[in-house]
C-alpha cells in the first residue's frame, strides 16, 4: 500500500516535471525573452492573457508548477521519516496550500483579463 | 551527493521563488501605473543578477530532473555521472550566455 503510494507520487512528480520543462520554456520565452526589456508592461500582459492559447498555457503552468512544488516539499518531509499521522497532517496542509495557490492565481488572472 | 544537494537546494529555492513571484504579481491588481513602476525596480542590476541565479536554478533543476527520470526508469544507468556533469555544464553555459546577453543590452 505504502509502496504503491510512493510509486504514484514518484510518477506524478516525474510527469509534472517533464511537463514543466515545456511549460517553463514557453513561459520564459513568451513572458521574458520575447518581451522588450525582458518584461511585459501592463497592457501587454492583459493582451497576452486574453489570447485563449496563452491563457490555457499559463493556467496549466500554474496548476502543474504548484503540484510539482508541493510534491517536492512532500518528498523532503517524507525523507525526515515522519510518523503516518504526521505525514497525513503534512499531506492535508500541502493540499490546502495547493488549492489556495491555484484559486489565488485563477482569481488574479480573471481580474487582469477583465481590466 | 553533489547532484542530490543541488537538486534539493535548487528545488527549495524555486518553491520560495514561486510563492514570491505569485505575491509580486499581485501588483497587477493595482493597475497599469503600479505595474509599470514595479517593472522599473525589476530591471535594476541587482534584480537582474538574481534573475541569472534563478535561471541557473531552473536549468539545473530541470536538466537534473530529466536525469532523475532516466534513473527512475532504469535507463542509461552506467552513464549517470557523465549525464549529471553534462547537465551542470549546460546549465552553467546557458546562464553565462544569459548574463552576456543582459550585459550587452
Amino acid at each position: 500500500m505504502q509502496a504503491d503510494r510512493s510509486r504514484w507520487v514518484w510518477f506524478l512528480q516525474a510527469v509534472s516535471g517533464a511537463a514543466l520543462v515545456v511549460l517553463v520554456g514557453v513561459h520564459l520565452i513568451a513572458q521574458h525573452f520575447l518581451a522588450a526589456g525582458g518584461l511585459r508592461d501592463f497592457n501587454e500582459v492583459v493582451a497576452y492573457l486574453r489570447q485563449p492559447v496563452a491563457l490555457a498555457l499559463e493556467l496549466s503552468f500554474l496548476v502543474v508548477v504548484a503540484a510539482h512544488a508541493l510534491l517536492g516539499l512532500r518528498a523532503i518531509f517524507s525523507d525526515l521519516g515522519l510518523s503516518p499521522r504526521s505525514q497525513l497532517a503534512v499531506d492535508v496542509i500541502l493540499w490546502i496550500v495547493g488549492i489556495l495557490t491555484v484559486l489565488y492565481g485563477l482569481q488574479l488572472t480573471c481580474q487582469v483579463i477583465q481590466y | 551527493m553533489l547532484a542530490f544537494m543541488l537538486h534539493r537546494l535548487s528545488g527549495i529555492g524555486l518553491v520560495a521563488y514561486l510563492f514570491l513571484h505569485l505575491a509580486l504579481l499581485n501588483q497587477l491588481r493595482q493597475g497599469p501605473q503600479a505595474w509599470n513602476g514595479f517593472l522599473e525596480l525589476m530591471r535594476s542590476p541587482l534584480v537582474l543578477l538574481l534573475d541569472a541565479l534563478l535561471f541557473f536554478g531552473v536549468l539545473i533543476h530541470g536538466l537534473n530532473g530529466l536525469r532523475l527520470i532516466l534513473v527512475g526508469l532504469g535507463l542509461l544507468l552506467p552513464y549517470q555521472k557523465h549525464i549529471f556533469w553534462a547537465c551542470l555544464l549546460i546549465a552553467l553555459a546557458l546562464t553565462a550566455l544569459g548574463l552576456a546577453a543582459m550585459a550587452m543590452k
